[in-house]
């Protein structure tokens, strides 16, 4: 095993146990871990994107085809040291062109990804099982239709345990409706079996991390025997 | 420009005019009185001086500001309800006679609290001299009778010794002016002879009160001698010669009858005075009614004085009186033949009086007010004149009378009958009269109407109406002349042409006698007494009013306009329990519906509701005085022991078969469908695919992701793929060689030229948006700045789009990236299918993807790791970590059925301690 990497395991091995030492509660050890993160992670984060980003695509094109690249080249280099103006409170408005550049962008991807790419497919998703287009035999019509009651009654009786909307009365106190009242007890059951799902994965996550982290610092101890 | 505003309206007007074109008001202010009297001119938008009746109280002449006092039992009203309050006037009994009145009038006038420039006295004339001029000039009659006080108060000062019980005494004047008729003296005009308000002459405007204020010039006069009976009373306002008549009532035997009228001291009073000899005792009579023109002191005097019975008349010498009075001096005859007297529209009211009074001739006065106008005193001594049967000779009536009325004697007019209120034969006869008594109109001529009084009169009988009068009551001297006047033939006081041997009244007749034609006393006979006269008889116009109410009256005011119109709206009511008030709301029957009222139930009425909230808060505030029992809370601890038990548990569980390297625990067979799927993907794919792996977990899930994604880029690897990295994240192209170099080393991947690593996709959505849509024009180079997309060398070279690539194998840890990877990617791949490598924690969100074929397969977290290494048979890091993870399960199992029953344990003696407390 080379110096280096005996070096860098046992950092990571330390670092490791500052972190698990949260265990305890908040303290110092835990801290320097934190800090030392946030610290390595910003650097390496600007290290890429000057690296990966602004040399091969701003300054080695201008520095290669000058007379090309420059007007494609700069609407974005205007753009972006107006986005830097946004460090300074007084002339900060001058970054306002480019933020809302950024944020017109970034919605209309989300709004088309979303709609095209989740909501229209998992729309067709939903009811597929009740068009029985995919059965190949009564079992699999059977399944599909068990399937598809199954997650529409899901889908209905969650959206129903959500509705909080209370008839008045003369008496002053308000009265639901005895049929939403009971879709949402039953959607409350697939609301906790959602979230069990939801807590087993992340522990199942959280187990794996950890795992992880102790077999890192048991394989590293037995590289020293 | 010379115009002048118009203080009314703002009209500008030519300089020099007079009243206003427009409204008609006076254009040039009163500015010399107002000087006179010291108060500020006004001028137009000025705010009214507001000025209490006390301090005006000055204002007025001193005889009205007597006349205005209020006797103890008084009847007389307060004349005007801005002046003073009036002194308190004496109220006579029927019994008491005129010396009681004046004796009484003499003690009251001594606590007369109303402060006057003047002292108490009804010296009408003593304010003569002191006239600063005014309006109207003094007239000579007036002047005559002011040289005649002179002489005569120089002539009383030397001659008498005790004091004046008041400055006027102007009775006693006259009784000296007759001693100086025989003596040399001079007389004295009684002081009822100015000019009342409301008389003047037709058309013209005469103030309503005379500037002159004739009492200044009886003030001005020296004081008269004192009558010669010591009379113990305080001085009151009354006139000497009242005094002197109440004397000689109380002497034993009444007042002697004389032939020749003469004072208590004896001295000879003119003959035209000779009536004023008391003879019957004074008839209480009340104030009497409103009539229109009697000034308030005739009123006054007339309803404090008793109504006094009126004895049968005895005419007296007219020869001796003013020509007036002479005309009213009733004719013997029968008493019965008096026509009941109406009185006429122009008549005044002090002389309608006369004429109301003169159609009781049998019907004594009673206390109730005489309707004419007449004062009491003057009724009172018509009496003594019937009594006394007096009769001057007319040279001596003639010399004695003041020079105002000198040129006026002449031969008595035929007396006004009905003008009088007194009955026949009451009066004197003609011999005993003086001749302005005589004189008096008897006949309903039309008689001037007299101005309205400000002060509410006592209301006055209606148009022939007996007054009631009580015999005796009335001074002799007025008796008579009554009587006279209801047989005498119809004769005007106020005739256009000069009466015979009026020569008295020729020079200057007063403005209230000589401006009365025919035709306006006709006017005013035929008004209702009590309504004041209409036409053009009103003889005072707001333009023209005295400066001291001038003074008051604000600029702002249209009173002017108004007074007449209000005058004639006002009515009295007439039944009722506000029977004589004035300005009274009338009734209209079935206006108001008089009902019972309606009976309310003072039960409440409430419901159960109300009666549940009620008890609600009787309980509520019932509870407020119990002390509260203090709950015994627990503490939320933070319980740290309990936690490292568990971590600690779970980490020495966990690393006992890591340690160990144990791989006792099987893995089922059990495999998801996602999983098999992806398997079948990736051996469907063509040798050495060109396969896309992006790398977007964190270094946190490195191990799970590793060891997850491990055999499927194994499996990968061992189909020759070259695996282009690329990452949104900037730690992604670390994550990438990592892999590579750690868990597929053996591979040889790293370096190699199976592997390109492309970096970071900066931009988030919009950047892998972008490389979905253009790979090479977003990331042109990889992370070592080489030309990968042009390189021919290169496995990329025939590489430009997204779906050239044979697979995607997506590695993400989060839910989000992976549905932004799958929405902007799934298009632009088309038929090539995606695979996703995620974490545990984010499978139930991407599964819908794989249940709608966006996702073609789906390798989950550690578990899924070691179900792919079982089914491609190269077990790996994650069979190793398969014990641990198995045993950190069924730790993690047994931590949540014990903490599961624990809490129905706890939360079961939770609900016991409850009931026990409740119980």
């Amino acid at each position: 095993m080379q110096p280096v990497d005996i070096i860098l395991g046992l950092i990571s091995c330390i670092l490791t146990i500052m972190v698990l030492s949260y265990l305890v509660g908040d303290n110092p050890l835990f801290r320097i871990a934190v800090y030392i993160f946030v610290g390595v992670s910003a650097g390496y984060v600007g290290a890429v994107a000057l690296y990966q980003v602004i040399l091969p695509k701003v300054i080695m094109p201008l520095v290669d085809s000058p007379l090309e690249n420059l007007p494609v080249l700069l609407v974005p280099i205007l753009l972006s040291l107006l986005l830097l103006m946004k460090m300074f409170p007084r002339i900060s408005w001058l970054g306002s062109a480019s933020m809302a550049f950024m944020v017109g962008v970034s919605a209309a991807v989300a709004i088309a990804g979303a709609l095209i790419g989740t909501i229209i497919p998992q729309f067709i998703a939903a009811i597929a099982p009740f068009g029985l287009e995919d059965s190949t035999g009564i079992g699999s019509i059977v399944e599909n239709f068990a399937e598809g009651t199954i997650m529409l009654l899901g889908t209905v009786t969650t959206l129903a345990y959500f509705h909080f909307g209370v008839k008045s009365s003369a008496s002053g106190t308000g009265s639901t409706n005895p049929v939403m009242r009971i879709l949402g007890l039953i959607g409350q059951f697939f609301i906790a079996v959602t979230f069990g799902v939801l807590f087993t994965g992340a522990y199942a996550a959280v187990v794996s991390a950890l795992i992880g982290r102790l077999y890192f610092i048991w394989s590293y101890i037995l590289s020293f025997f | 420009m010379g115009d002048v505003r118009c203080p009314m309206c703002s009209t500008p007007n030519p300089e020099g005019q007079g009243t206003c074109k427009v409204c008609g008001a006076r254009l040039t202010p009163l500015t010399s009185d107002i000087a006179a009297a010291n108060l500020e001119s006004i001028h137009p938008g000025d705010q009214p001086t507001r000025k209490s009746t006390a301090e005006l109280e000055h204002a007025l002449p001193d005889w009205l500001q007597d006349l205005r006092k209020k006797p103890e039992t008084g009847e007389l009203q307060n004349p005007s309800p801005t002046a003073a309050p009036a002194a308190p006037q004496p109220s006579l009994s029927a019994s008491e006679t005129d010396e009681d009145f004046l004796s009484r009038l003499e003690s009251e006038s001594g606590k007369d609290d109303v402060p006057s420039i003047q002292p108490e006295s009804t010296d009408w004339l003593a304010g003569l001299s002191d006239a600063k001029g005014g309006d109207e000039d003094i007239p000579d009659w007036l002047l005559g009778v002011k040289q005649s006080v002179d002489e005569e108060a120089q002539a009383a000062k030397l001659a008498a010794s005790q004091p004046a019980s008041d400055n006027v005494d102007w009775f006693q004047r006259l009784q000296e002016d007759q001693k100086a008729a025989k003596g040399g003296e001079a007389s004295q005009w009684p002081g009822f002879y100015n000019e009342p308000p409301g008389f003047g002459k037709t058309g013209q405007e005469e103030p309503l009160i005379s500037k002159t204020d004739s009492a200044e010039w009886f003030m001005s006069a020296p004081e008269g001698k004192a009558p010669e009976i010591a009379d113990t009373s305080p001085p009151t306002g009354v006139t000497d010669w009242l005094k002197r008549r109440k004397v000689l009532e109380n002497q034993p035997g009444g007042v002697p009858p004389s032939s020749e009228p003469s004072d208590s001291a004896g001295a000879p009073i003119p003959d035209w005075l000779a009536f004023t000899q008391p003879a019957t005792p004074e008839v209480e009579s009340p104030a009497p009614a409103a009539s229109g023109g009697l000034p308030d002191w005739l009123s006054d005097f007339k309803a404090d004085q008793p109504a006094a019975e009126i004895p049968p008349a005895v005419p007296a010498s007219s020869e001796g009186l003013p020509d007036w009075l002479r005309s009213a001096q009733p004719e013997q005859p029968a008493a019965a033949a008096i026509p009941t007297p109406q009185p006429s529209q122009a008549e005044p009211d002090w002389l309608s009086g006369f004429a109301g009074s003169q159609a009781a001739a049998d019907t004594p006065l009673t206390a109730e007010p005489a309707s004419d106008g007449l004062p009491n005193w003057l009724a009172a001594t018509e009496a003594g004149i019937v009594a006394a049967g007096l009769s001057v000779p007319d040279e001596k009536k003639t010399a004695e009378l003041p020079s105002v009325l000198q040129g006026r004697s002449g031969p008595a007019p035929a007396p006004v009958s009905q003008n009088f209120d007194l009955p026949v034969g009451t009066l004197s006869s003609d011999d005993d009269l003086p001749d302005w008594l005589s004189e008096l109109p008897g006949a309903p001529g039309p008689v001037a109407p007299a101005k309205k009084p400000t002060a509410p009169l006592p209301p006055v009988p209606a148009a022939g109406e007996q007054p009631p009068a009580e015999k005796g009551e009335t001074p002799n001297w007025l008796v008579g002349a009554a009587a006279t006047a209801a047989t005498a033939k119809a004769a005007s006081v106020f005739t256009d042409q000069p009466m015979a041997g009026d020569d008295a009244f020729a020079m200057e007749m007063p403005d209230w006698l000589s401006g009365v034609t025919p035709a306006e006393t006709a006017t005013a006979a035929a008004q209702i007494p009590g309504e004041p006269a209409s036409g053009a008889a009103e003889s005072l116009s707001p333009s023209e009013l005295p400066a001291w109410v001038q003074a008051m009256r604000p600029v702002e005011s249209v009173i002017a306009e108004t007074t007449g119109e209000m005058e004639d709206e006002q009515f009295v009511e007439s039944q009722g329990p506000l029977a004589g008030f004035q300005n009274v709301l009338p009734f209209v029957p079935g206006l108001i519906a008089i009902r019972r009222p309606a009976a309310y139930s003072s039960k409440l009425q409430v419901n159960t509701g109300q009666q549940n909230n009620a008890a609600l808060l009787e309980g509520l505030l019932s509870s407020e005085s119990d002390a509260a029992k203090v709950k015994h809370r627990s503490r939320l601890h933070y319980n740290k022991f309990l936690r490292w038990m568990i971590a600690l548990v779970l980490i020495i569980l966990v690393a006992i078969p890591i340690v160990l390297g144990s791989t006792l625990t099987p893995v089922n067979a059990l495999y998801p469908p996602e999983l098999l799927a992806a398997h079948e993907v990736i051996t469907g794919l063509p040798s050495t695919p060109n396969v896309l792996v992006v790398f977007d977990y964190e270094p946190a899930f490195s191990g799970e992701m590793a060891t997850s994604s491990a055999p499927v880029l194994a499996q990968l690897m061992e189909k020759g793929a070259t695996i282009t990295a690329v990452s949104s994240l900037p730690t992604g192209s670390v994550q990438a060689n990592l892999l590579l170099a750690t868990y597929l080393s053996s591979f040889n991947y790293l370096g190699g030229d199976s592997f390109i690593n492309l970096g970071y996709i900066p931009g988030g959505a919009a950047g892998i948006y972008n490389f979905a849509t253009n790979p090479s024009g977003t990331i042109p180079v990889d992370v070592e700045g080489e030309q990968v997309w042009s390189d021919p060398r290169s496995f990329l070279a025939d590489t430009s789009q997204l779906s050239d690539f044979d697979a995607m194998v997506i590695l993400v840890d989060g839910s989000e990236t992976a549905q932004v990877w799958i929405e902007q990617s799934r298009l632009p791949l088309g038929a090539t299918p995606l695979l996703m490598v995620i974490s545990a924690q984010s499978e139930p969100m991407i599964l819908p993807y794989y249940d709608s074929k966006q996702v073609q397969g789906m390798v989950t977290g550690l578990f899924g790791g070691a179900y792919y290494e079982q089914i491609t048979g190269r077990p790996a890091t994650a069979r190793l970590f398969w014990d641990a993870f198995a045993v950190a399960f069924f730790v993690a199992e047994v931590i949540i059925v014990v903490g599961g029953v624990w809490a129905l344990i706890a939360a079961w003696q939770s609900r016991l301690a409850r009931k026990e407390e409740e119980a």
